[in-house]
């Protein structure tokens, strides 16, 4: 399966080691976006919806927990999976965000590993050997 | 050293961990312990601070030489930064202390709850001077790295 992945970080080096990281994991990217905020995600969606978002929280304009409530409000974006990658591993930010529909948590400090497996949990991928 | 805090039970070695473990798992990087001193300023230095708001409020603080510093980043995103050579060493020491710092808080304070800063320049004596209630040092790809961190009750 090909993917089409959204990246949400308002670090663009964040944003560079996130696609690094996918790429190194072996996973085939067909398209990797990136979104500077909440905002920004939307707009970016609504032009081409993706087959999953990682989202950082902590974002400037619109940050991540408004961003999955108006994905897991909109009837057109509710079945798209969103992945949070945060510092953030805090039982009260982990709880609510899972609550908004956030469908997996992957906390920085993370290696590709970590962020491949959740990818596949989350999409229902079969792991590779 | 071990500082105990009010809601904050914490010694030098969770965060020389921290940073050992952001280092590691993050910028691939080689680490050892520090066998210099670092000078108390120097022009090559670049100095980031995080503060952060919530059950506590305080600030980690990072030094690290603008070298180091770009190869840090240049591990980080594999070569694949944009930004100009100062920029970039100013993001990737930005964005390690911000990892440093969310990630100490959670492993230090599950229970908490902490929004964090955009990372600062900061200046070479952090906290208006104040002595930090954690510190470490330590060797990163054959340069030095310092952290500090303070931390108060919110008023």
């Amino acid at each position: 399966m090909s993917l089409k992945v959204l990246i949400v970080d308002d670090s663009p080096l964040m944003r560079r080691f996130v696609e690094r990281v996918l790429r190194m994991s072996g996973l085939e990217l067909a398209e990797c976006r990136e979104a500077t905020d909440g905002l920004d995600a939307l707009a970016k969606i609504r032009e081409s919806v993706p087959d999953i978002v990682l989202t950082d929280i902590n974002m400037p304009t619109m940050d991540g927990e408004s961003l999955i409530r108006c994905i897991s409000e909109d009837s057109t974006m509710r079945d798209i999976p969103v992945i949070v990658i945060s510092t953030d591993r805090t039982e009260f930010r982990m709880s609510r965000l899972m609550e908004l529909g956030a469908k997996g948590y992957v906390a920085k400090p993370f290696n590709p590993e970590v962020l491949r497996a959740q990818l596949e949990r989350v999409l229902g991928m079969q792991a590779s050997a | 050293m071990s500082i105990t805090q009010p809601s904050l039970h914490a010694t030098n070695q969770d965060l020389l961990d921290a940073v050992c473990e952001v280092l590691d798992r993050m910028y691939f990087a080689a680490l050892g312990p520090a066998e210099d001193a670092m000078p108390a300023a120097d022009s090559a230095l670049i100095c980031m601070q995080v503060s952060f708001r919530g059950t506590l409020q305080g600030a980690l603080w990072m030094r690290v030489y603008r070298e180091a510093a770009m190869q840090l980043q240049d591990d980080f995103t594999a070569g694949s930064s944009q930004l100009a050579l100062d920029d970039a060493a100013r993001d990737a020491v930005g964005e390690l202390c911000n990892i440093v710092c969310g990630s100490l808080l959670s492993n230090l304070d599950p229970h908490g709850e902490y929004r964090l800063d955009q990372p600062l320049p900061d200046k070479e004596m952090p906290f208006g001077g104040e002595q930090p209630h954690l510190s470490c040092a330590l060797s990163v790809n054959d340069s030095l790295v310092e952290a500090r961190l303070r931390w108060s009750q919110p008023q």
